[in-house]
């Protein structure tokens, strides 16, 4: 079911990417996780149960979900197709097995493998992936990437 | 005297220059200025003419100017008094001075009486019991008729009173008289009782020492409590040690003995909070991790206070997480995260003592709609997410104090005082954590500035010209942890340590801090210095546990720039103030959520 929602984001939400961009927008929406190509989406549909909507700007296109429950979920994917980065932010952390995907593990390790000493946010740069997350209760950040995989000129700043 | 005026009229004759106007008016003089007022007494709003009789010799001038000291106002000319309102009875002191002469006076009283009359004085105190050392505030209405004085002066039995402000305090316990006087008419007073009790103790001390024992790496930077977890209602307790203080999550969490921890379910039998058959769980989301466990209730004693049942809750106790509980289901697959610290090794200590802003560790958005992965309903070995009121969830454990009817609680937020640390880092600091904000002697908010947050518990720091406005206090961090916004020399380390910075040598940095709100408009500069991690660690053989230098980078965070997270480096030679939500501090404007510093 695919019906279309009034242009514009809510809570000012990306603006930046809007500018000079195609809007799509889809209710329960299909969904990838890292690493993903997009041509598999649909086997994930309606997960998270939230609203998505689709930016394209020149380099890549950013999906951003707004879930239900207050988080909002932005998948950034390439020209070819794959999802080279995730950002999530909100009052609770996402299911992060679904949005990192078959890089959930790998950051699970890198993170049990941390020196941490203590707690606080986490930053982790692997030759393979980026991990960082932070916040405290109630208001959580975080994004990964996979370096490999950003295009030609994006400025992972952008991946947020 | 004739004689002087001749001599006058010669000395015209001689100097026409010096003789001015009249001929013979420099001969006169004034002798004597009297002065009275018709009626002598008279209400506000009212009049009373006043006249002078002036003697002298000559052809002396009777012109007087008139003047009025308080009380009402005088035509200068004509002598008309109109008295003024006045708060009780009283008298204006009228003059009249010569024009021709002005040493020469003469003065009179007129009474100026108010219009109205008191009837009553009825006063109050607040709280009406105090600790010792502690201030109440006392008020007082003035009833009447007419135009009478609302002015009281206050009196004390023993203590100090402010006479104008009735703001009173006292060390001594007892019971105590405070009374308000009306101004206008002393007849008419109200006594007020007040009773002083000897202070609760407030001041948990606190320890930064590496953790607790059997931790295969140590703890950096964790400030650790001792507190005693009881069964509601009983005598049946036990003692936690290395309970982490954490002023960025809410709620007391303590890990279970099937998990690591010391509580011990045999010594201590917390009961369970339950929905009908079903037990709660909780799912609780830390920046690198999560905890899962049962919500049970305890009686948590802590200094002398004591965090039990929450306001409006059904059931005796205050609601906890017991981590790790063995009775519940294992982990639900939608209760995911980066690492899983229902563990002792994990957690790094015996148990999180979260003290930050809010009142319930999760609010609002577990009580309706949606039930995100927190609160989970468990039954027949599984477990699904719902929702759960304000008043089950797991709560802020200084907003639920028991505080004695009518007196000041210390419930209101947590002060950490931890001292200051050498350079390169120690082993061990001792600090305290107190209970309450203005509420006693040692607590009191001083010269800290205040910053106001947002709803989201964050304010704005300003750093390398990078604006974060998703930044915050939190004593559970274990550093600063920002990005570098392109500062020469703050970069990552690398390997198992990535989460901190390692500068090639040590930098000084500075950051502005900026209340979330334009309430107060505070702003605060911050002079901080950053070591190198590696170094830090490996100084004193690896034996240091406490560093005022350690820092790390932090995500990007949309429209926010990023958070600037003031971890536990932070706290060393400070004050710092996090005050819970709705709550007032008395005696000043200031409400919660804030920090201050």
């Amino acid at each position: 079911m695919n019906r279309p929602i009034p242009f514009g984001f809510p809570n000012g939400r990306s603006l930046r990417l809007l500018l000079p961009s195609v809007v799509l927008a889809l209710a329960f929406p299909a969904w990838a996780s890292l690493g993903d190509n997009v041509t598999s989406v649909q086997t994930d549909k309606a997960r998270m149960k939230g609203t998505l909507r689709s930016v394209a700007t020149q380099r890549y296109v950013t999906h951003e979900i707004q879930v239900p429950t207050g988080q909002v979920v932005r998948e950034f994917v390439s020209p070819d197709g794959n999802v080279f980065g995730v950002a999530w932010e909100g009052p609770f952390q996402p299911d992060l097995q679904q949005v990192l995907g078959s890089y959930f593990e790998p950051m699970k390790q890198a993170v049990a493998a941390q020196q941490r000493r203590g707690h606080g946010p986490i930053s982790i740069e692997s030759s393979g992936f980026v991990f960082q997350q932070g916040g405290h209760a109630r208001d959580f950040h975080g994004r990964a990437y996979v370096p490999a995989m950003v295009p030609q000129g994006v400025d992972v700043t952008e991946i947020q | 005297m004739r004689l002087l005026g001749i001599l006058a009229a010669v000395c015209c004759l001689v100097s026409l220059v010096a003789c001015g106007g009249g001929s013979s008016s420099t001969t006169s003089t004034i002798t004597v200025v009297g002065a009275s007022c018709n009626p002598t007494s008279i209400a506000a709003g009212q009049t009373s003419q006043c006249t002078a009789s002036v003697s002298g010799t000559g052809s002396f001038s009777s012109a007087v100017t008139w003047t009025a000291s308080g009380n009402g106002t005088i035509t200068p000319a004509g002598g008309l008094f109109t008295a003024s309102t006045v708060p009780f009875t009283s008298q204006a002191t009228i003059t009249a001075t010569s024009t021709q002469d002005s040493t020469k006076t003469g003065s009179t009283t007129i009474t100026v009486a108010t219009a109205g009359t008191v009837n009553s004085v009825s006063a109050s105190c607040n709280p009406t019991t105090i600790q010792g050392g502690q201030l109440t505030a006392c008020t007082a209405t003035v009833n009447g008729s007419g135009n009478f004085s609302p002015n009281v002066t206050w009196t004390a039995s023993a203590g100090t009173v402010n006479p104008i402000t009735g703001v009173y305090t006292n060390t001594t316990p007892g019971t105590y008289t405070i009374t308000a006087t009306s101004q206008q008419d002393p007849t008419k007073t109200a006594p007020v009782s007040v009773t002083v009790v000897n202070g609760v103790s407030n001041s948990l001390p606190i320890v930064v020492d590496g953790g607790p024992a059997g931790l295969n790496v140590s703890y950096a930077n964790g400030a650790f409590a001792t507190i005693t977890v009881c069964v509601p209602g009983t005598s049946t307790c036990q003692t936690i040690d290395h309970v982490l203080v954490d002023t960025g999550s809410v709620g007391v969490r303590i890990l279970a003995k099937a998990a690591g921890g010391e509580l011990d379910p045999a010594l201590v039998p917390l009961p369970q909070l339950t929905s009908g058959s079903n037990v709660i769980a909780q799912c609780n989301q830390f920046v690198d991790g999560f905890t899962w466990g049962s919500v049970s209730l305890a009686t948590i004693q802590m200094a002398g206070e004591t965090a039990s049942t929450p306001l409006n809750a059904t059931v005796a106790g205050l609601p906890i997480q017991l981590i790790g509980d063995p009775t519940i289901p294992t982990v639900p697959s939608s209760c995911t995260g980066m690492k899983n610290e229902s563990n002792f090794q994990a957690l790094g200590a015996n148990g999180i003592l979260g003290v930050g802003t809010f009142q319930q560790d999760c609010g609002s958005g577990c009580t309706s709609g949606t039930p995100p992965n927190v609160y989970y309903s468990c039954a027949s070995g599984s477990c699904a997410p719902t929702l759960l009121g304000l008043a089950q969830q797991v709560t802020n454990p200084v907003s639920a104090f028991t505080v004695t009817n009518g007196s000041l609680g210390d419930n209101n937020g947590v002060l950490v005082q931890l001292p200051s640390v050498p350079s390169g880092g120690t082993t061990t600091v001792s600090g305290s954590l107190i209970f309450g904000i203005g509420t006693q002697t040692n607590n009191a908010l001083g010269s800290a500035t205040v910053f106001d947050t947002n709803s989201s518990a964050n304010f704005t720091t300003v750093f390398n010209g990078q604006t974060n406005s998703c930044s915050y206090i939190d004593s559970g961090s274990n550093a600063y942890f920002f990005q570098s916004a392109g500062f020469p020399g703050l970069v990552a380390c690398t390997g198992s340590i990535s989460s901190f910075y390692c500068p090639t040598s040590l930098l000084t940095l500075s950051a502005q801090n900026q209340s979330a709100t334009n309430t107060n408009g505070a702003t605060g500069t911050v002079s901080f210095n950053v070591g190198n991690a590696n170094t830090l660690f490996s100084n004193n053989g690896n034996a240091n546990n406490a560093f005022m230098e350690l820092a790390g980078p932090n995500a990007p965070v949309p429209n926010c720039g990023s958070s600037f997270d003031w971890g536990l480096s932070f706290f060393y030679g400070r004050n710092v103030f996090t005050a819970i939500e709705q709550q007032p501090v008395t005696g000043t404007s200031f409400v919660g959520p804030f920090w201050a510093y």
